[in-house]
């Protein structure tokens, strides 16, 4: 037998937990996944190896992981090593993703997409996944779309097949999945590390936003032929594009590879403001060709950007959702090719905020302080006047508020109140709310 | 939670379509011990774990054709179909039926031709389904001839499943042409299914561009021939 049966029990290696099997779930390249019960009754995901030359390689590195805590709640992380009363190999246990998650691939290929704020939130959750690892001086080594589930309605990540997870110094077979990879790995300069996860974040977060994979434009597809004599290997291919003379598909100083007529990414990348799509510039410029912690975009570089981009969503008069350009003040919809008529900005320490439904003003907004989970306040369409909102004070201080030609008033903790022209004060902290 | 709820962009993303040809044996002997049952049966199985695997990958997406042979090769289906909406008719043995491989094969590199094949596709699996050996041997050469001076033929994932004994596995490795992927031996008929599913998981992995054919061979074929060799290998001496 080289797999456990449904029905049969695997026990735990440090706690001698029992696990019985209850059903098959998946195969996969390295093994079999299976859903187990302990006797408490909690599901966990039982992963058992197939028989290969790297198992023993596979049980050191499984066995390391376990020693580390799990360095963010979307990691799906391996708990123990378990074995089999018969059977020769191992497995182990992690914790069982819920029905909610799905893959993200498949989420970005239907034709209804989550809103802004949840690929938005999606982006946060996985940048901070990632900055956890990091900081812990583990690195991911093989991100690619089989391993990332999503929560497509709430934005939650969870990040599975956690098992190539090690330290930059350690020793491991795989490279990555050759879509994901920095091109210093694809040439062979180099071994797995923080600095080439960066770029797979990248890639992700480029995937996320934007459809399309950032190198694959025109000059990438004009060499896939099946014409005598014009044909190259993918190997080949691959090496060239995407490891000797990457190009992205929008690199400033390069228009060469430019997406082609029929790429979703065209659509996409029109839609969100300059400083954005500036990150993933210089993500695919200078961290394609210059491998460093300096280069690269970083995660806390990411977090900034990612924040700023949900500070400036808003809804267009025709219904479609968009952000709000400071660098083109004059941005056409994508969906009615208007300019959107003004909306009120707050202008918060951290930077310019759109003040629309489902904006959240956090501690970072007033205090610059990286804290974007504290709630001061949250905005909500006006509950009786079509079109206007109500910004509701959810921190325990009141705010003061000056509202244009009227007098000073006091917005009480949990108290709602009309977005218009004002000076608003969160303690000592001042701004202004305006509607240019 | 009050949000903003505004008409997004529609989805989708660019993929690479990835053309899955199945070549299928209805010959004669194919009705013996219910193997074209079991092949019927074989393919409606693997198709959920292609359909998972497309679901789950950014780069390719899968479109089935096939093709039945006997006393000549016939389109099964001809025009490819979305893995996702594949509706497999299930194949029927020819009575008395010959082996008409080598025609099967000149089909599909027609098919693949430069002038006919989508050029930014990625390269084409072929899989081979069969319990005997070509009984058109000079079309077999004509056909394997054709294949290879193709680009998309000798670039393609060529893979083969052999049922039973009867099935020549020269023949097949010929057509396979790759030192480092063997020919896949269903013993019985419960084993076609297990056969596919090692085949369907090779050509997941392998067509991940760039990927290391000798090493998904070790991981994934050759672990599935090993157990075979194991299980056969419990002759008392």
């Amino acid at each position: 037998m080289l797999y456990p049966s449904v029905g049969d029990e695997v026990k735990m290696k440090r706690t001698n937990t029992v696990i019985k099997i209850e059903s098959r779930v998946a195969e996969g390249g390295q093994g079999v996944v299976f859903r187990g019960v302990d006797s408490g009754g909690h599901d966990l995901a039982v992963k058992w190896y197939r028989k290969n030359k790297y198992l023993e390689r596979q049980y050191n590195q499984i066995e390391n992981l376990t020693n580390y805590s799990r360095p963010h709640p979307s990691f799906a992380w391996p708990i123990d090593i378990v074995n089999h009363p018969t059977i020769v190999g191992f497995g182990y246990t992690m914790e069982w993703v819920e029905a909610r998650f799905v893959s993200l691939v498949e989420v970005l290929k239907k034709k209804v997409q989550p809103n802004f704020r949840t690929l938005i939130t999606i982006g946060i959750e996985l940048n901070e996944a990632f900055s956890a690892l990091h900081s812990r001086g583990l690195c991911y080594r093989d991100i690619n779309f089989g391993n990332l589930l999503v929560d497509p309605y709430r934005g939650d990540v969870s990040i599975v097949d956690n098992d190539n997870i090690g330290s930059e110094s350690s020793r491991q077979g795989i490279k990555g999945t050759l879509r994901f990879m920095a091109p210093e790995l694809i040439l062979g300069n180099s071994s797995p590390s923080i600095v080439t996860d960066l770029y797979s974040l990248a890639v992700f977060l480029f995937y996320l936003f934007m459809h399309g994979h950032p190198l694959e434009g025109q000059k990438v597809n004009a060499s896939y032929t099946w014409d005598k004599g014009q044909e190259q290997s993918e190997t080949v291919k691959v090496t060239h594009f995407f490891g000797r003379e990457p190009l992205f598909v929008y690199d400033p100083s390069d228009a060469s590879n430019r997406p082609e007529y029929d790429s979703p990414v065209l659509r996409w990348w029109d839609i969100y403001p300059e400083f954005f799509k500036g990150v993933f510039v210089k993500a695919f410029t200078t961290g394609l060709k210059e491998p460093s912690l300096m280069k690269r975009v970083t995660e806390t570089q990411w977090r900034g950007a990612l924040h700023q981009l949900n500070d400036q969503l808003f809804s267009c008069g025709c219904g479609a959702a968009v952000f709000k350009d400071f660098d083109i003040p004059d941005k056409r919809c994508w969906n009615c090719s208007m300019t959107p008529s003004s909306v009120p900005i707050l202008e918060a320490p951290s930077g310019a905020c759109v003040l629309s439904p489902g904006f959240k003003l956090t501690r970072h907004h007033l205090f610059k302080d990286f804290d974007y989970k504290d709630s001061i306040g949250s905005v909500e369409p006006h509950p009786n006047i079509p079109g206007e909102l109500i910004f509701r004070n959810t921190s325990n201080i009141s705010w003061i508020i000056e509202p244009v030609g009227e007098g000073v008033k006091e917005v009480k903790p949990g108290q709602r109140m009309q977005v218009r022209p004002m000076k608003m004060h969160f303690d000592k902290i001042g701004t202004t709310i305006s509607n240019p | 939670m009050n949000d903003l709820n505004s008409l997004m962009p529609g989805g989708g993303i660019s993929r690479r379509s990835l053309h899955f040809f199945i070549l299928a044996d209805c010959s004669g002997s194919m009705k013996v011990d219910g193997r074209i049952q079991s092949l019927n049966y074989a393919i409606a199985s693997i198709a959920p774990t292609l359909i998972n695997w497309e679901r789950e990958q950014e780069q390719a997406q899968i479109f089935v054709r096939a093709i039945a042979f006997a006393d000549q090769a016939w389109w099964h289906i001809e025009s490819p179909q979305p893995i996702d909406l594949l509706n497999w008719v299930p194949l029927t043995h020819v009575e008395k039926g010959l082996t008409s491989m080598g025609a099967a094969i000149r089909m599909v590199a027609d098919a693949i031709s430069p002038e006919k094949f989508e050029p930014r596709s990625l390269r084409p699996v072929i899989l081979l389904i069969t319990d005997g050996k070509p009984t058109d041997v000079e079309e077999f050469e004509i056909g394997l001839r054709e294949l290879f001076s193709l680009p998309a033929g000798k670039a393609a994932i060529r893979l083969a499943v052999a049922i039973g004994q009867g099935a020549n596995v020269s023949y097949l490795s010929r057509f396979i042409n790759d030192p480092d992927i063997p020919v896949l031996v269903a013993e019985n008929v419960d084993q076609i299914a297990v056969k596919l599913t090692a085949a369907t998981l090779a050509i997941s992995k392998m067509s991940s561009i760039g990927s290391d054919r000798k090493q998904v061979s070790e991981q994934i074929i050759l672990p599935a021939v090993n157990s075979f060799i194991q299980a056969d290998d419990d002759t008392i001496v």
